[in-house]
């Protein structure tokens, strides 16, 4: 790149007096050779690069392949050299160049890696000890068998509790499972075509016929019937947790920083690590699968309903205040309904989430459409798999395009 | 050059005995850490620390500094400012939407820092309303639930509620619009539904937080003029921000510039315009026409000092072919009657004369510069 003599004039005087002398870059090649070691005058975001490069050097020259090493080395550097005049204008390079001047925690970074490859590739106990991590099996065996005890500790001490619970989320299923099963099936496609007409028109209602006369066509009837009873219910008790929690976590920052990390635990824990405490704890059936579904499947409506009440804007909330509301006011009349599109698209993610649960939930006896899919996999039944399968989208394809996905707004 | 005499000002449209209504009693607000603003409170009170130092040192910023007036009873008081001059904050004190840090609020001389949260609900449901620069409609509310809101939030229902809501919406204009939404509103009658939702309440005072600053001019001008009419006929007490000169002198009784978190000039449309207490001031008057709020009064030549004709001015006794006119009359209407004699015009209160004005008063006057 070619400065103007008034560029040049101006960045040597800027610059320490030695490097003034007939130069006007801030990076040498010689620097750059150097690397980390000469950092006050580069900036500091190649260290990764060179810990990568010069680690593998080192490591190579260990094996003794020295040329692998030399072409590691020099490819390193020229690398360095192309990204530097590619990073465009030098007064930028010159400014992270001066914020390192002091830069003795890359430098020592550096060293302690190099040195520390080094000594792990040499022979003796030394090198056996830095090679692998110090693990403690006492200590991981110690604190599952404490899980453990936790456990079993809950299942007997908690036996009433459970049993409580189980016999609620029972009644629930159990409720809905009836009214499913107990309308015949002419009355499911005239209500539920009624829906989607209203909904979407003719369109939708075509499709929401064809994704039922598939279910009954195919004979999974009862069995997508007894699925959308335990989506329907672990709908309810996440909408039950999931909207009052979603309220106080807008409401709370301390609350939020709690829940935060534990949303995310409920997210991404495989789900079969729970599944057994759940067992345990609600024996087998439909109330344990309803459980870990409601784990799996709460977080988005959480976050959602916290977020649509953070989004209201604050000049609504002005508003309000300045006529006098109440909290209670505020929450009722302003901040629910303007956070409503944001919580129904919580409830359709959470619908969706508790849909893709129902082949797990179908290990510990969730019954409907997983066991179809189950069965089919145990089997070796290809074919059948992919009709059950296909089976489980059209359930998901209804509850999307009826449960509402926010697509239509009403203001 | 003639010195012209300080004038008295024509305040008979409120009433001067009467206590305020708002009194704002040097009130401080600075934005920052809590613990920081506590501690240099002191000494930005006694001015040992300026602003500038506040926010470089300590990373406080001062929005509000000492800031006093007072708002008679039916007042419109106008509080004018560019952006970052602190009066949107300002407005906000007067129903504790904001804390001030240091100073007090008193409203019916009654100190509102004082109010439990029941009592400033209160205060703020049945006492001071609110109008924003953006509106703040409920947007999943028709007209007619966003005007009822005030009601409805101090739980009153019924038909005497419903006759409120139904008045109020009349009164802006917007009978017949009761069941539309919001989004299907125009800006100007958004703002009109946002009127209404204060005036439903029946409060004495509305604060006015720059509500016609988003709309396009004609539509501006037509609000201005007609809520000054609104709030002259129901005798209401308004704050009006604003950062528009033009419109805080179409509708304020009184104006006061603001800049930097302090009030550098109060007085009347007139006094700020004629006599800019220093360049800032000067700076923004300097493009205003005063034809239509400068009366007779204020740029007459008194009689006493009127040198060709003293002794019979003195005598009331109007020379002959002078026009006349009463002390209250506009310079636009000065201007015609000058322009149709040749003769200055004797300026009468009650049948006496008090003054004159002539060609060069009226120059002047034009010219914006009381003294030169």
């Amino acid at each position: 790149m070619a400065f103007q003599p008034a560029d040049t004039a101006t960045l040597s005087t800027a610059l320490p007096a030695r490097r003034s002398a007939g130069k006007a870059s801030v990076l040498h090649f010689a620097d750059q050779l150097v690397g980390p070691l000469r950092f006050s005058a580069q900036p500091r975001r190649f260290l990764l690069l060179y810990l990568l490069a010069d680690g593998a050097a080192v490591w190579l020259a260990m094996q003794e392949l020295f040329v692998a090493m030399l072409v590691v080395f020099s490819l390193s550097r020229c690398t360095v050299v192309a990204l530097v005049h590619l990073a465009g204008p030098e007064a930028k390079l010159r400014r992270e160049a001066v914020a390192a001047r002091r830069p003795w925690v890359e430098v020592l970074l550096y060293i302690f890696s190099l040195a520390t490859i080094v000594l792990a590739n040499m022979t003796g106990p030394i090198a056996a000890q830095l090679s692998t991590f110090p693990s403690s099996q006492f200590t991981r065996v110690t604190a599952a068998a404490s899980i453990d005890a936790t456990v079993t500790y809950l299942t007997v001490h908690g036996d009433v509790f459970f049993r409580i619970v189980t016999r609620w989320l029972l009644a629930l299923l159990k409720g809905l499972e009836s009214v499913l099963t107990l309308s015949p099936w002419p009355v499911i496609f005239a209500v539920v075509g009624f829906a989607a007409w209203k909904r979407g028109g003719a369109g939708l209602l075509v499709l929401v016929w064809m994704a039922l006369g598939y279910l009954g066509l195919f004979g999974y009837w009862s069995e997508a019937l007894q699925t959308s009873a335990l989506v329907l219910a672990s709908l309810c008790v996440c909408v039950a947790i999931g909207i009052p929690a979603g309220i106080l976590l807008a409401k709370s920052p301390a609350s939020r920083a709690i829940a935060s990390p534990v949303l995310d635990l409920m997210q991404t824990m495989p789900s079969f690590v729970y599944l057994l405490p759940a067992v345990a704890f609600f024996s087998i059936g439909k109330p344990p699968a309803l459980i870990a579904t409601v784990i799996f499947a709460l977080p988005p409506l959480v976050r959602l309903t916290c977020l649509g009440i953070e989004q209201v804007p604050l000049h609504v909330r002005e508003a309000m205040q300045a006529h006098g509301a109440t909290p209670l006011q505020m929450l009722l009349k302003a901040e629910l309904p303007l956070a409503l599109p944001s919580i129904r698209t919580g409830i359709n993610q959470t619908i969706m989430m508790c849909l893709s649960m129902v082949v797990v939930a179908a290990l510990i006896g969730g019954g409907g459409l997983g066991y179809n899919v189950l069965f089919a996999l145990q089997n070796v039944q290809y074919g059948e798999g992919i009709l059950a399968g296909l089976a489980i989208v059209f359930c998901a394809v209804l509850f999307d395009r009826l449960a509402g996905s926010g697509r239509k707004t009403d203001f | 050059m003639n010195a012209v005499p300080k004038m008295q000002f024509d305040t008979s449209h409120f009433d001067k005995a009467r206590a305020p209504v708002v009194s704002c009693r040097n009130v401080w607000k600075v934005f920052g850490h809590k613990s920081v603003v506590d501690r240099i409170l002191g000494d930005l009170l006694a001015e040992n620390i300026d602003v500038e130092r506040a926010r470089r040192e300590h990373g406080c910023v001062v929005a509000v500094k000492g800031v006093s007036f007072d708002v008679r009873p039916s007042e419109v008081f106008c509080i004018m400012g560019l952006s970052g001059s602190g009066k949107s904050t300002l407005i906000r004190h007067v129903n504790r939407l904001i804390e001030p840090t240091a100073g007090d609020i008193l409203v019916d001389d009654c100190s509102i820092s004082a109010l439990d949260a029941k009592a400033l609900r209160e205060l703020r449901a049945r006492k001071i309303g609110m109008v924003f620069q953006n509106v703040a409609l409920l947007p999943h509310r028709t007209v007619e639930e966003n005007t009822y809101l005030p009601l409805e939030l101090r739980g009153e229902t019924g038909a005497a509620a419903h006759a409120a809501v139904h008045q109020a919406l009349s009164i802006v204009g917007l009978a017949g619009w009761e069941d539309r939404y919001p989004s299907e509103l125009s800006g100007g009658m958004q703002q009109r539904v946002g009127l209404a939702r204060a005036l439903a309440a029946d409060a004495d005072i509305l604060l006015m937080d720059e509500p016609f600053s988003a709309l396009d001019p004609l539509i501006r001008k037509q609000l201005q003029t007609e809520f000054r009419r609104l709030a002259k006929t129901l005798g209401k007490t308004a704050l009006f921000i604003t950062h528009d000169l033009d419109e805080a002198i179409r509708i304020g009784d009184r104006i006061a510039i603001m800049r930097d978190g302090q009030i550098v000039q109060t007085g009347s449309p007139a006094e700020i315009v004629l006599s800019p207490v220093n360049d800032y001031v000067a700076q923004f008057v300097e493009g205003i026409s005063p034809v239509h709020f400068v009366d007779a009064e204020r740029i007459m030549v008194p009689a006493t000092q009127y040198p060709a004709h003293a002794a019979a001015l003195l005598a009331s006794v109007v020379p002959e072919g002078w026009p006349v006119c009463e002390r209250g009359t506009l310079l636009a209407k000065l201007i015609v009657l000058q322009t149709e004699s040749d003769r200055p015009i004797a300026i009468v209160d009650g049948g006496l004369v008090i003054g004159v004005v002539g060609p060069r008063e009226i120059l002047i006057a034009v010219g914006g510069h009381e003294k030169r």
